[in-house]
């Protein structure tokens, strides 16, 4: 157990404020004593390495959901045996008046879900549209560069996210049709944009740095879709849809921007951090 | 599980604990794990907690998720340290990062490092003071710094 005192340790105090300084509220004496404790204790990446660690405990944390059966269980306490008596008669009868239909009509109807079947299995099982490119290492491998040399990467530096906008709107042969990014919040700025090449896709990519921090967040957008991703952790963030994943030094998500534009936000946050920025970013 | 305990509910209070109460269950089940170290346990306490606030469904009718987020771990806390059963999970890869807490340093840090809420929050359900929430706190992200994921 914790042992009570009056006050935290330098040490208790630096580790208890990690996600306040991560998320930037610290007021001005609070972020300096975390700074000084910090160097004092020789623990000047702690921030960095704590973000870092606390995506991965969240996203183990996100592979635990309730299985049908627990799910069943639960929903069985309020719904009694007559509500669901009564929702199977009225689906057998919706049932039974389908096939009261004349016999055109059946022969239709048969006519159409055989044609969906063999659809579906097509696309269940036919060839799948395969990746323009290995978008999850590729752009990962792309953040590490940026976060090292990030004036000799960005060729549109500018600290407005109209001007990157309109950049990305008339940046010729993309072949598809970016979405506007929004001002996430005045504890970010924007540093920049840049298109990056590779041949058989274009990429968009903006790169964000917390204005006390210096943290960097970057913003992809390229035409795709997110199956074409390794299955990984679902995760919702007010209706965005996201997978997680996560490389030795870096967090990402990955969402459907819309339906042919899949959008990745890659920093050392947490993956719900991310998508939370991603929300207030690009939106649903 | 016992079936059939409640039957008095019309079809919007039916469909109001499916549709929103039981969005909350992931986290419940999550928070349920921190605390009892067991997929098993955790599973009974997420059935638990539901069962206990059956009765008073029509109270959370109109509340807005997070004070529904916030009761149901609440009642979770409460139920669990009725028991205080724990059990072990050693599949679940958090199990040996949670193993090594002790049980209100681990709450402390799922309820705010993986779900999110604020000491505020936290002490509504733990009751413990600030001070002490920040002292658990940081024994638990200490031990999640060392911590090796495989």
């Amino acid at each position: 157990m914790a042992s009570k005192s009056a006050a935290l340790t330098d040490e208790e105090s630096l580790y208890a404020h990690l996600s306040d300084y991560l998320d930037e509220t610290l007021s001005g004496d609070a972020k300096k004593r975390f700074d000084e404790n910090a160097k004092n204790l020789n623990l000047a990446s702690v921030a960095t390495d704590y973000g870092i660690q606390r995506g991965r405990l969240q996203i183990e944390a996100q592979r635990m959901f309730l299985d049908e059966k627990n799910l069943r269980d639960i929903h069985d306490l309020v719904e009694d045996d007559a509500s669901r008596a009564n929702h199977e008669a009225e689906d057998i009868e919706t049932v039974g008046r389908s096939e009261l239909k004349g016999n055109s009509l059946r022969f239709a109807i048969l006519f159409v879900i055989f044609g969906a079947l063999v659809y579906g299995a097509f696309v269940l099982f036919g060839p799948k549209a395969k990746a323009p490119f290995k978008a999850l290492d590729s752009l990962i491998y792309e953040a590490i560069v940026l976060i090292e040399d990030p004036e000799g990467r960005l060729d549109f530096p500018t600290d407005r996210l109209s001007e990157i906008n309109h950049y990305f709107e008339r940046y010729p042969d993309l072949k598809f049709k970016p979405k506007s990014m929004q001002e996430p919040n005045e504890l970010w700025e924007v540093n920049g944009a840049t298109v990056i090449d590779y041949e058989v896709a274009k990429v968009l990519a903006t790169q964000f740095t917390g204005k006390n921090s210096g943290e960097k967040l970057f913003l992809f957008m390229y035409k795709g879709t997110i199956d074409q991703l390794p299955q990984s952790t679902p995760g919702n963030f007010q209706g965005l849809v996201y997978q997680a994943y996560a490389s030795d030094r870096l967090n990402v998500i990955a969402w459907q921007v819309s339906p042919d534009v899949s959008g990745m936000m890659i920093g050392v946050r947490g993956a719900r951090e991310l998508a939370e920025f991603a929300f207030k970013t690009v939106g649903l | 599980m016992a079936r059939n305990a409640a039957r008095t509910y019309d079809g919007g209070a039916t469909a109001f604990f499916v549709e929103t109460l039981c969005q909350e269950a992931d986290t419940v089940l999550r928070f349920a794990f921190a605390l009892s170290l067991s997929e098993d346990i955790g599973n009974r306490l997420v059935y638990k907690t539901y069962q206990s606030i059956v009765p008073h469904l029509s109270e959370f009718l109109n509340r807005d998720s997070a004070t529904i987020r916030l009761f149901l771990l609440r009642r979770l806390w409460e139920l669990h340290h009725e028991n205080d059963e724990e059990g072990q999970s050693p599949d679940n890869i958090l199990f040996p990062l949670l193993r090594t807490l002790d049980l209100t340093t681990r709450a402390l840090l799922f309820l705010v490092d993986v779900i999110g809420l604020t000491l505020e929050e936290v002490g509504e359900i733990t009751k413990i003071d600030e001070l002490d929430m920040r002292r658990y706190l940081a024994q638990g992200r200490k031990r999640l710094l060392s911590f090796r994921f495989e």
